[in-house]
Protein backbone atom coordinates (compact mmCIF):
# COMPACT_ATOMS: atom_id res chain seq x y z
CA UNK A 1 0.00 0.00 0.00
CA UNK A 2 1.52 3.08 -1.26
CA UNK A 3 0.84 6.70 -0.06
CA UNK A 4 -1.13 8.25 -2.51
CA UNK A 5 -1.97 11.61 -1.12
CA UNK A 6 -0.77 14.22 0.91
CA UNK A 7 -2.57 17.26 2.26
CA UNK A 8 -0.73 20.12 3.70
CA UNK A 9 -3.22 21.24 6.74
CA UNK A 10 -2.50 25.33 7.01
CA UNK A 11 -4.35 26.10 10.74
CA UNK A 12 -5.50 23.62 13.57
CA UNK A 13 -9.13 23.75 12.22
CA UNK A 14 -7.95 22.85 8.81
CA UNK A 15 -6.22 19.77 10.93
CA UNK A 16 -9.02 19.01 12.99
CA UNK A 17 -11.06 18.54 10.25
CA UNK A 18 -9.64 17.32 8.17
CA UNK A 19 -8.98 14.12 10.55
CA UNK A 20 -12.42 14.51 11.63
CA UNK A 21 -13.44 13.28 7.61
CA UNK A 22 -10.55 11.59 6.88
CA UNK A 23 -11.14 8.11 5.60
CA UNK A 24 -9.90 4.82 6.78
CA UNK A 25 -6.35 4.39 6.15
CA UNK A 26 -5.61 8.11 6.43
CA UNK A 27 -2.90 9.21 9.26
CA UNK A 28 -1.48 12.05 10.50
CA UNK A 29 2.10 12.87 10.03
CA UNK A 30 4.12 16.03 11.72
CA UNK A 31 7.64 15.27 11.93
CA UNK A 32 7.69 12.19 10.18
CA UNK A 33 10.46 10.51 12.68
CA UNK A 34 8.55 7.54 13.14
CA UNK A 35 6.19 7.79 10.67
CA UNK A 36 8.11 7.40 7.77
CA UNK A 37 10.06 4.49 8.66
CA UNK A 38 6.97 2.42 10.05
CA UNK A 39 5.54 3.15 6.48
CA UNK A 40 8.51 1.96 4.74
CA UNK A 41 8.86 -0.99 6.97
CA UNK A 42 5.61 -1.56 5.99
CA UNK A 43 4.33 -1.88 10.33
CA UNK A 44 1.72 0.96 9.70
CA UNK A 45 0.13 1.61 6.09
CA UNK A 46 -1.55 5.10 4.79
CA UNK A 47 -3.41 5.86 1.26
CA UNK A 48 -3.38 9.22 2.61
CA UNK A 49 -1.33 11.82 4.93
CA UNK A 50 -2.24 14.72 6.90
CA UNK A 51 0.89 16.70 6.94
CA UNK A 52 0.95 19.09 10.39
CA UNK A 53 3.79 20.86 9.63
CA UNK A 54 2.77 23.87 8.88
CA UNK A 55 -0.44 23.62 10.95
CA UNK A 56 0.80 26.03 13.17
CA UNK A 57 0.24 24.03 15.94
CA UNK A 58 3.64 24.81 17.37
CA UNK A 59 3.48 27.47 20.11
CA UNK A 60 5.14 27.39 23.41
CA UNK A 61 3.47 29.86 25.53
CA UNK A 62 4.13 30.03 28.99
CA UNK A 63 1.89 32.24 31.38
CA UNK A 64 2.05 32.55 35.33
CA UNK A 65 0.17 29.07 36.07
CA UNK A 66 1.24 26.98 33.02
CA UNK A 67 3.44 26.02 30.17
CA UNK A 68 0.95 25.53 27.07
CA UNK A 69 3.04 23.14 24.63
CA UNK A 70 1.23 22.75 21.11
CA UNK A 71 1.60 19.39 19.43
CA UNK A 72 3.91 20.08 16.23
CA UNK A 73 6.56 22.50 18.88
CA UNK A 74 9.53 20.18 17.82
CA UNK A 75 11.68 18.57 20.30
CA UNK A 76 14.51 20.76 19.91
CA UNK A 77 12.42 24.01 20.55
CA UNK A 78 11.42 22.67 23.71
CA UNK A 79 15.20 21.70 24.45
CA UNK A 80 15.56 25.14 24.11
CA UNK A 81 12.74 27.10 25.94
CA UNK A 82 13.92 28.76 28.56
CA UNK A 83 10.46 28.21 30.85
CA UNK A 84 10.73 24.65 30.57
CA UNK A 85 14.23 24.34 31.58
CA UNK A 86 13.04 26.47 34.65
CA UNK A 87 10.30 24.81 35.53
CA UNK A 88 10.28 21.27 34.22
CA UNK A 89 13.70 20.32 34.52
CA UNK A 90 13.06 16.66 33.70
CA UNK A 91 11.15 17.33 30.77
CA UNK A 92 14.08 19.85 29.64
CA UNK A 93 16.78 17.21 29.88
CA UNK A 94 14.61 14.51 28.26
CA UNK A 95 14.09 16.73 25.44
CA UNK A 96 17.55 18.16 25.12
CA UNK A 97 18.96 14.03 25.07
CA UNK A 98 16.48 12.84 22.72
CA UNK A 99 18.08 11.04 19.62
CA UNK A 100 20.34 13.93 18.02
CA UNK A 101 20.15 17.40 16.70
CA UNK A 102 18.53 16.18 13.22
CA UNK A 103 16.00 14.01 15.13
CA UNK A 104 15.34 16.73 17.71
CA UNK A 105 14.73 19.37 14.74
CA UNK A 106 11.87 17.28 13.34
CA UNK A 107 10.30 15.46 15.93
CA UNK A 108 7.80 17.03 17.69
CA UNK A 109 5.60 16.35 21.08
CA UNK A 110 2.52 14.96 19.82
CA UNK A 111 4.93 12.65 17.95
CA UNK A 112 6.90 11.71 20.60
CA UNK A 113 3.43 10.76 22.73
CA UNK A 114 1.05 9.27 20.11
CA UNK A 115 3.52 7.24 19.00
CA UNK A 116 2.93 5.70 21.92
CA UNK A 117 5.99 4.11 22.33
CA UNK A 118 6.61 2.18 25.87
CA UNK A 119 10.11 3.95 26.15
CA UNK A 120 9.46 7.48 24.68
CA UNK A 121 11.79 10.16 26.06
CA UNK A 122 9.15 12.96 26.46
CA UNK A 123 6.37 10.66 28.11
CA UNK A 124 8.23 10.17 31.84
CA UNK A 125 8.03 13.67 32.50
CA UNK A 126 4.82 14.35 31.19
CA UNK A 127 3.73 11.94 33.87
CA UNK A 128 6.20 12.82 36.22
CA UNK A 129 4.22 16.49 36.39
CA UNK A 130 0.76 15.26 35.62
CA UNK A 131 0.12 16.60 32.15
CA UNK A 132 -3.03 17.23 30.35
CA UNK A 133 -3.15 16.89 26.51
CA UNK A 134 -6.12 18.16 24.74
CA UNK A 135 -7.61 16.69 22.31
CA UNK A 136 -9.76 17.90 19.50
CA UNK A 137 -12.45 16.34 17.52
CA UNK A 138 -14.08 18.25 14.96
CA UNK A 139 -15.14 21.95 17.01
CA UNK A 140 -15.30 19.86 20.53
CA UNK A 141 -11.62 19.96 22.82
CA UNK A 142 -11.59 17.60 25.64
CA UNK A 143 -8.90 17.22 27.87
CA UNK A 144 -7.39 14.18 28.87
CA UNK A 145 -4.84 13.59 31.63
CA UNK A 146 -1.63 12.26 30.48
CA UNK A 147 -2.15 9.05 32.89
CA UNK A 148 -5.16 7.88 31.44
CA UNK A 149 -3.94 8.44 27.53
CA UNK A 150 -1.71 5.12 26.95
CA UNK A 151 -3.51 1.96 26.53
CA UNK A 152 -1.04 -0.51 25.59
CA UNK A 153 2.31 -0.50 23.21
CA UNK A 154 1.43 1.89 20.25
CA UNK A 155 -1.87 2.31 21.50
CA UNK A 156 -3.67 5.63 23.12
CA UNK A 157 -7.58 6.61 23.68
CA UNK A 158 -7.39 8.45 20.34
CA UNK A 159 -9.54 7.24 17.62
CA UNK A 160 -9.22 7.88 14.04
CA UNK A 161 -11.26 11.22 14.01
CA UNK A 162 -9.13 13.17 17.09
CA UNK A 163 -6.21 15.38 16.79
CA UNK A 164 -3.88 16.18 20.08
CA UNK A 165 -3.58 19.76 19.77
CA UNK A 166 -1.90 20.61 23.08
CA UNK A 167 0.38 19.82 25.95
CA UNK A 168 -0.71 21.38 29.09
CA UNK A 169 1.95 21.28 31.81
CA UNK A 170 0.79 23.45 35.15
CA UNK A 171 3.64 25.19 37.10
CA UNK A 172 4.24 24.05 40.64
CA UNK A 173 4.12 27.14 43.17
CA UNK A 174 7.65 28.69 44.26
CA UNK A 175 6.21 27.62 47.63
CA UNK A 176 5.72 23.79 47.07
CA UNK A 177 9.27 23.23 46.29
CA UNK A 178 9.21 21.09 43.53
CA UNK A 179 12.42 19.66 42.11
CA UNK A 180 12.66 17.25 39.58
CA UNK A 181 15.37 14.60 37.50
CA UNK A 182 15.06 12.75 34.21
CA UNK A 183 17.29 9.73 34.19
CA UNK A 184 17.91 7.60 31.13
CA UNK A 185 20.17 4.55 29.97
CA UNK A 186 20.88 3.84 26.75
CA UNK A 187 24.32 2.18 24.92
CA UNK A 188 25.47 5.14 24.06
CA UNK A 189 25.31 8.93 25.05
CA UNK A 190 22.53 9.74 22.08
CA UNK A 191 20.71 8.48 19.58
CA UNK A 192 18.92 5.25 21.43
CA UNK A 193 15.99 4.39 22.23
CA UNK A 194 15.90 3.93 26.36
CA UNK A 195 16.52 0.71 27.66
CA UNK A 196 14.80 2.30 31.02
CA UNK A 197 13.68 6.10 30.99
CA UNK A 198 12.89 7.97 34.39
CA UNK A 199 11.44 11.02 35.35
CA UNK A 200 11.18 11.98 39.22
CA UNK A 201 9.25 15.19 40.76
CA UNK A 202 9.10 15.46 44.36
CA UNK A 203 7.51 18.18 46.79
CA UNK A 204 8.69 18.98 50.41
CA UNK A 205 6.95 20.88 52.94
CA UNK A 206 8.94 21.20 56.04
CA UNK A 207 11.33 18.64 55.27
CA UNK A 208 8.58 16.08 54.69
CA UNK A 209 7.69 14.66 51.27
CA UNK A 210 4.61 16.30 50.51
CA UNK A 211 4.43 14.64 47.10
CA UNK A 212 6.04 12.59 44.36
CA UNK A 213 5.70 10.94 41.12
CA UNK A 214 7.65 8.50 39.85
CA UNK A 215 7.93 7.71 36.23
CA UNK A 216 9.23 4.61 34.76
CA UNK A 217 9.70 3.89 30.84
CA UNK A 218 10.39 1.02 29.12
CA UNK A 219 9.71 -1.61 31.66
CA UNK A 220 5.91 -2.12 31.27
CA UNK A 221 3.31 -1.85 28.23
CA UNK A 222 2.98 1.85 28.49
CA UNK A 223 4.97 4.36 30.86
CA UNK A 224 3.94 3.83 34.55
CA UNK A 225 3.95 5.38 37.64
CA UNK A 226 5.42 3.46 40.50
CA UNK A 227 2.66 4.02 43.05
CA UNK A 228 3.51 1.87 45.52
CA UNK A 229 7.52 3.81 45.66
CA UNK A 230 5.31 7.01 45.45
CA UNK A 231 2.92 5.83 48.58
CA UNK A 232 6.42 4.74 50.86
CA UNK A 233 7.83 8.39 50.12
CA UNK A 234 4.61 10.57 51.23
CA UNK A 235 4.88 12.14 54.39
CA UNK A 236 8.55 10.66 55.24
CA UNK A 237 11.45 12.44 54.92
CA UNK A 238 13.64 11.93 52.19
CA UNK A 239 16.48 10.16 54.43
CA UNK A 240 18.60 6.68 53.10
CA UNK A 241 16.69 4.82 54.79
CA UNK A 242 13.30 5.98 52.82
CA UNK A 243 14.92 6.32 49.90
CA UNK A 244 16.36 2.55 49.46
CA UNK A 245 12.46 1.37 50.78
CA UNK A 246 11.03 3.39 47.69
CA UNK A 247 13.71 2.11 45.11
CA UNK A 248 12.85 -1.67 46.37
CA UNK A 249 9.25 -1.06 46.01
CA UNK A 250 9.44 0.31 42.45
CA UNK A 251 10.55 -3.02 41.12
CA UNK A 252 7.01 -4.47 42.06
CA UNK A 253 5.36 -1.52 39.94
CA UNK A 254 6.71 -2.54 36.70
CA UNK A 255 6.46 -5.51 34.49
CA UNK A 256 9.49 -5.14 32.23
CA UNK A 257 9.99 -7.97 29.63
CA UNK A 258 13.09 -9.26 27.42
CA UNK A 259 13.42 -7.32 24.26
CA UNK A 260 15.87 -6.45 21.56
CA UNK A 261 17.28 -3.80 23.90
CA UNK A 262 17.70 -6.01 27.06
CA UNK A 263 16.59 -8.29 29.82
CA UNK A 264 13.59 -8.21 32.11
CA UNK A 265 16.12 -9.01 34.91
CA UNK A 266 18.39 -6.25 34.01
CA UNK A 267 15.44 -3.60 33.81
CA UNK A 268 14.41 -4.33 36.89
CA UNK A 269 17.94 -3.91 38.66
CA UNK A 270 17.92 -0.25 36.55
CA UNK A 271 14.78 0.71 38.28
CA UNK A 272 16.11 -0.07 41.48
CA UNK A 273 19.09 2.17 41.06
CA UNK A 274 17.25 4.82 39.08
CA UNK A 275 15.15 5.64 41.98
CA UNK A 276 17.26 5.52 44.45
CA UNK A 277 19.98 7.91 42.23
CA UNK A 278 17.12 10.23 40.98
CA UNK A 279 15.81 11.05 44.70
CA UNK A 280 19.63 10.72 46.10
CA UNK A 281 20.23 13.60 43.42
CA UNK A 282 17.05 15.60 44.53
CA UNK A 283 18.15 14.89 48.51
CA UNK A 284 21.49 16.55 47.85
CA UNK A 285 20.13 19.39 45.73
CA UNK A 286 17.85 19.99 48.86
CA UNK A 287 20.29 20.13 51.18
CA UNK A 288 22.66 22.18 49.01
CA UNK A 289 19.94 25.02 48.29
CA UNK A 290 18.95 24.35 52.86
CA UNK A 291 22.59 25.28 52.98
CA UNK A 292 23.19 28.50 50.61
CA UNK A 293 19.69 29.71 51.96
CA UNK A 294 20.92 29.72 55.57
CA UNK A 295 24.31 31.17 53.98
CA UNK A 296 22.93 33.62 52.42
CA UNK A 297 20.28 34.81 56.04
CA UNK A 298 23.69 34.57 57.78
CA UNK A 299 25.59 37.13 55.87
CA UNK A 300 22.44 39.08 55.69
CA UNK A 301 22.04 39.49 59.32
CA UNK B 1 9.63 -0.32 -4.33
CA UNK B 2 10.64 3.13 -5.77
CA UNK B 3 9.91 2.26 -9.25
CA UNK B 4 6.35 1.46 -8.29
CA UNK B 5 5.65 4.21 -6.03
CA UNK B 6 7.12 6.87 -8.47
CA UNK B 7 4.27 5.79 -10.63
CA UNK B 8 1.70 7.16 -8.37
CA UNK B 9 1.61 10.68 -10.06
CA UNK B 10 4.18 12.83 -9.04
CA UNK B 11 3.34 16.93 -8.25
CA UNK B 12 5.39 19.89 -8.26
CA UNK B 13 6.92 20.93 -4.59
CA UNK B 14 8.35 24.21 -5.17
CA UNK B 15 10.90 25.42 -2.76
CA UNK B 16 14.25 26.89 -2.64
CA UNK B 17 17.99 24.77 -3.31
CA UNK B 18 21.13 26.81 -2.53
CA UNK B 19 19.39 30.25 -2.73
CA UNK B 20 17.75 29.25 -6.01
CA UNK B 21 14.02 28.62 -6.62
CA UNK B 22 13.63 25.12 -7.78
CA UNK B 23 10.22 23.09 -8.52
CA UNK B 24 10.76 19.32 -7.46
CA UNK B 25 8.56 16.72 -9.06
CA UNK B 26 7.82 14.22 -6.25
CA UNK B 27 5.65 11.36 -5.91
CA UNK B 28 3.23 11.69 -2.67
CA UNK B 29 5.42 9.28 -0.01
CA UNK B 30 8.11 10.38 -1.63
CA UNK B 31 10.87 10.92 0.68
CA UNK B 32 12.52 14.52 0.17
CA UNK B 33 16.62 12.10 -0.07
CA UNK B 34 15.20 10.30 -2.97
CA UNK B 35 13.46 13.97 -5.04
CA UNK B 36 16.55 16.11 -4.06
CA UNK B 37 18.81 13.16 -5.47
CA UNK B 38 16.98 12.80 -8.94
CA UNK B 39 16.89 16.38 -9.27
CA UNK B 40 20.76 16.26 -9.22
CA UNK B 41 21.43 16.68 -6.01
CA UNK B 42 24.32 14.02 -5.66
CA UNK B 43 26.05 15.79 -2.42
CA UNK B 44 23.00 14.69 -0.05
CA UNK B 45 24.47 11.04 0.72
CA UNK B 46 21.96 7.96 1.63
CA UNK B 47 23.52 4.96 4.47
CA UNK B 48 21.06 3.85 7.06
CA UNK B 49 18.12 5.20 5.37
CA UNK B 50 16.44 5.35 9.13
CA UNK B 51 17.49 8.90 10.79
CA UNK B 52 21.18 7.16 12.88
CA UNK B 53 23.88 8.15 10.22
CA UNK B 54 23.11 11.54 9.56
CA UNK B 55 24.77 11.20 5.57
CA UNK B 56 21.39 12.62 4.71
CA UNK B 57 21.26 15.74 6.64
CA UNK B 58 20.40 18.81 5.13
CA UNK B 59 19.63 22.20 6.12
CA UNK B 60 15.60 23.14 6.34
CA UNK B 61 14.85 26.40 7.34
CA UNK B 62 18.19 26.50 8.67
CA UNK B 63 18.17 23.64 11.01
CA UNK B 64 19.74 20.65 10.30
CA UNK B 65 17.44 17.87 9.29
CA UNK B 66 17.64 13.63 7.88
CA UNK B 67 16.01 14.09 4.60
CA UNK B 68 15.47 10.28 4.95
CA UNK B 69 12.74 10.59 7.36
CA UNK B 70 11.05 13.89 5.50
CA UNK B 71 8.53 13.88 2.99
CA UNK B 72 9.38 15.96 -0.22
CA UNK B 73 5.73 16.97 0.14
CA UNK B 74 6.53 18.63 3.31
CA UNK B 75 8.96 20.76 2.20
CA UNK B 76 6.81 22.69 0.00
CA UNK B 77 8.17 26.73 0.70
CA UNK B 78 11.14 25.74 2.42
CA UNK B 79 14.67 26.80 2.37
CA UNK B 80 17.11 23.78 1.73
CA UNK B 81 20.89 24.14 1.68
CA UNK B 82 23.49 21.28 1.01
CA UNK B 83 26.84 21.00 1.59
CA UNK B 84 27.67 22.20 -1.94
CA UNK B 85 25.85 25.60 -1.52
CA UNK B 86 27.95 28.79 -2.47
CA UNK B 87 27.47 31.83 -0.84
CA UNK B 88 26.49 30.26 2.40
CA UNK B 89 29.72 31.56 4.90
CA UNK B 90 28.96 28.92 7.79
CA UNK B 91 29.05 26.40 5.49
CA UNK B 92 31.59 28.01 3.40
CA UNK B 93 33.66 28.04 5.93
CA UNK B 94 33.49 24.52 7.22
CA UNK B 95 34.19 23.52 3.90
CA UNK B 96 37.75 24.88 3.83
CA UNK B 97 38.22 23.63 7.17
CA UNK B 98 37.50 19.91 6.62
CA UNK B 99 39.71 20.07 3.72
CA UNK B 100 42.89 21.60 5.11
CA UNK B 101 42.48 19.90 8.73
CA UNK B 102 41.48 16.52 6.55
CA UNK B 103 38.56 16.39 8.47
CA UNK B 104 37.33 13.30 5.46
CA UNK B 105 38.77 10.42 4.53
CA UNK B 106 35.98 7.93 2.45
CA UNK B 107 34.26 11.53 2.27
CA UNK B 108 30.59 9.70 2.35
CA UNK B 109 29.90 11.26 5.91
CA UNK B 110 31.20 14.60 5.17
CA UNK B 111 28.21 16.62 3.51
CA UNK B 112 26.08 15.64 6.50
CA UNK B 113 29.02 16.33 8.90
CA UNK B 114 29.25 19.84 7.36
CA UNK B 115 25.70 20.46 7.81
CA UNK B 116 25.22 19.27 11.37
CA UNK B 117 27.90 21.41 12.45
CA UNK B 118 26.84 24.50 10.66
CA UNK B 119 23.09 24.25 12.44
CA UNK B 120 25.60 24.42 15.27
CA UNK B 121 28.15 27.13 14.43
CA UNK B 122 24.77 29.10 13.22
CA UNK B 123 23.74 29.35 16.56
CA UNK B 124 26.80 29.22 18.90
CA UNK B 125 29.86 30.74 17.85
CA UNK B 126 32.13 29.20 20.13
CA UNK B 127 31.37 25.81 21.23
CA UNK B 128 33.68 23.89 23.46
CA UNK B 129 34.23 20.41 22.40
CA UNK B 130 31.76 18.61 24.58
CA UNK B 131 29.01 20.69 22.49
CA UNK B 132 30.61 19.68 18.87
CA UNK B 133 30.82 16.37 20.56
CA UNK B 134 26.91 17.06 21.41
CA UNK B 135 25.70 18.38 17.87
CA UNK B 136 27.52 16.01 15.56
CA UNK B 137 26.17 12.73 17.45
CA UNK B 138 23.91 11.71 14.70
CA UNK B 139 26.74 11.80 12.03
CA UNK B 140 28.33 8.80 12.05
CA UNK B 141 32.05 8.40 10.78
CA UNK B 142 33.89 5.01 9.78
CA UNK B 143 37.31 6.38 8.79
CA UNK B 144 38.60 9.15 10.97
CA UNK B 145 38.02 8.56 14.15
CA UNK B 146 35.99 11.56 14.60
CA UNK B 147 39.45 14.02 15.71
CA UNK B 148 40.02 15.93 12.83
CA UNK B 149 36.77 16.79 12.28
CA UNK B 150 36.52 18.04 15.77
CA UNK B 151 39.41 20.28 15.06
CA UNK B 152 37.94 21.72 11.70
CA UNK B 153 34.90 22.49 13.49
CA UNK B 154 36.84 24.30 15.76
CA UNK B 155 38.91 26.03 12.78
CA UNK B 156 35.96 26.76 10.66
CA UNK B 157 34.24 28.30 14.61
CA UNK B 158 37.80 30.35 14.87
CA UNK B 159 37.63 31.77 11.02
CA UNK B 160 34.13 32.97 11.30
CA UNK B 161 34.77 34.98 14.72
CA UNK B 162 37.53 36.31 13.57
CA UNK B 163 35.29 37.43 9.78
CA UNK B 164 33.03 38.98 12.03
CA UNK B 165 36.01 40.85 14.38
CA UNK B 166 37.24 43.91 11.79
C1 LIG C 1 17.32 7.74 14.78
C2 LIG C 1 16.15 7.93 15.71
C3 LIG C 1 16.39 8.11 17.06
C4 LIG C 1 15.32 8.29 17.95
N1 LIG C 1 15.60 8.47 19.27
C5 LIG C 1 14.58 8.65 20.15
C6 LIG C 1 14.84 8.86 21.52
O1 LIG C 1 16.00 8.95 21.96
N2 LIG C 1 13.79 9.00 22.36
C7 LIG C 1 12.50 8.96 21.92
O2 LIG C 1 11.58 9.09 22.72
N3 LIG C 1 12.22 8.76 20.60
C8 LIG C 1 13.23 8.61 19.72
N4 LIG C 1 12.94 8.42 18.38
C9 LIG C 1 11.54 8.33 17.95
C10 LIG C 1 10.93 9.64 17.41
O3 LIG C 1 11.92 10.51 16.94
C11 LIG C 1 10.09 10.37 18.48
O4 LIG C 1 9.11 9.52 18.99
C12 LIG C 1 9.42 11.63 17.90
O5 LIG C 1 9.06 12.51 18.95
C13 LIG C 1 8.19 11.38 17.05
O6 LIG C 1 7.63 12.62 16.65
P1 LIG C 1 7.27 12.92 15.11
O7 LIG C 1 6.72 14.29 15.06
O8 LIG C 1 8.44 12.66 14.24
O9 LIG C 1 6.16 11.83 14.88
P2 LIG C 1 5.50 11.26 13.53
O10 LIG C 1 6.36 10.16 13.03
O11 LIG C 1 5.15 12.35 12.61
O12 LIG C 1 4.17 10.66 14.16
C14 LIG C 1 4.17 9.58 15.08
C15 LIG C 1 2.75 9.08 15.30
O13 LIG C 1 1.97 10.06 15.99
C16 LIG C 1 0.81 10.41 15.24
N5 LIG C 1 0.63 11.85 15.45
C17 LIG C 1 1.56 12.83 15.28
N6 LIG C 1 1.07 14.03 15.65
C18 LIG C 1 -0.21 13.82 16.07
C19 LIG C 1 -1.25 14.67 16.58
N7 LIG C 1 -1.06 15.99 16.74
N8 LIG C 1 -2.43 14.12 16.92
C20 LIG C 1 -2.63 12.79 16.77
N9 LIG C 1 -1.70 11.93 16.30
C21 LIG C 1 -0.50 12.44 15.95
C22 LIG C 1 1.13 10.03 13.82
O14 LIG C 1 -0.04 9.74 13.08
C23 LIG C 1 2.00 8.81 14.00
O15 LIG C 1 1.23 7.66 14.19
C24 LIG C 1 14.00 8.26 17.47
C25 LIG C 1 13.77 8.10 16.10
C26 LIG C 1 14.82 7.94 15.23
C27 LIG C 1 14.55 7.77 13.76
Amino acid sequence: MFVQSVVRARSEVEAAWLVYEGKPATRLIAGGTDLMLQLRRGQRQALALIDLRRSGMDHILENEHAICIGATATVAALAQHPGIRAHFPALHTAAATLASQQIRNLATIGGNICNASPAADLVTPLLAYDAVLRVRRGDDVREVPVDRFFTGPGQHVLTQQDLLVEVVVSKPLPSEGERSRFLKLGFRGAQVIAVVNAAVSLRLRRGLVAETHIALGAVAPTAVRAISAERLLRGEKLTPEAIAAAAEAAVDDISPIDDVRSTAGYRRRVVRNFVRLALEEIAAQVAAETAHGSQRSRSRA
Amino acid sequence: MAASEADLGRSPVALTINGRRTVLDAAPGERLLDALRRAGWLDIKESCGEGECGSCTVLLDGRAVCSCLLLAQSAEGADVVTAAATGHRVVGALRRAFVEEMGTQCGFCTPGMVLAAADLLTGDGDPDEAKIRRALAGNLCRCTGYHRILRAVQRAAAELREEVQP
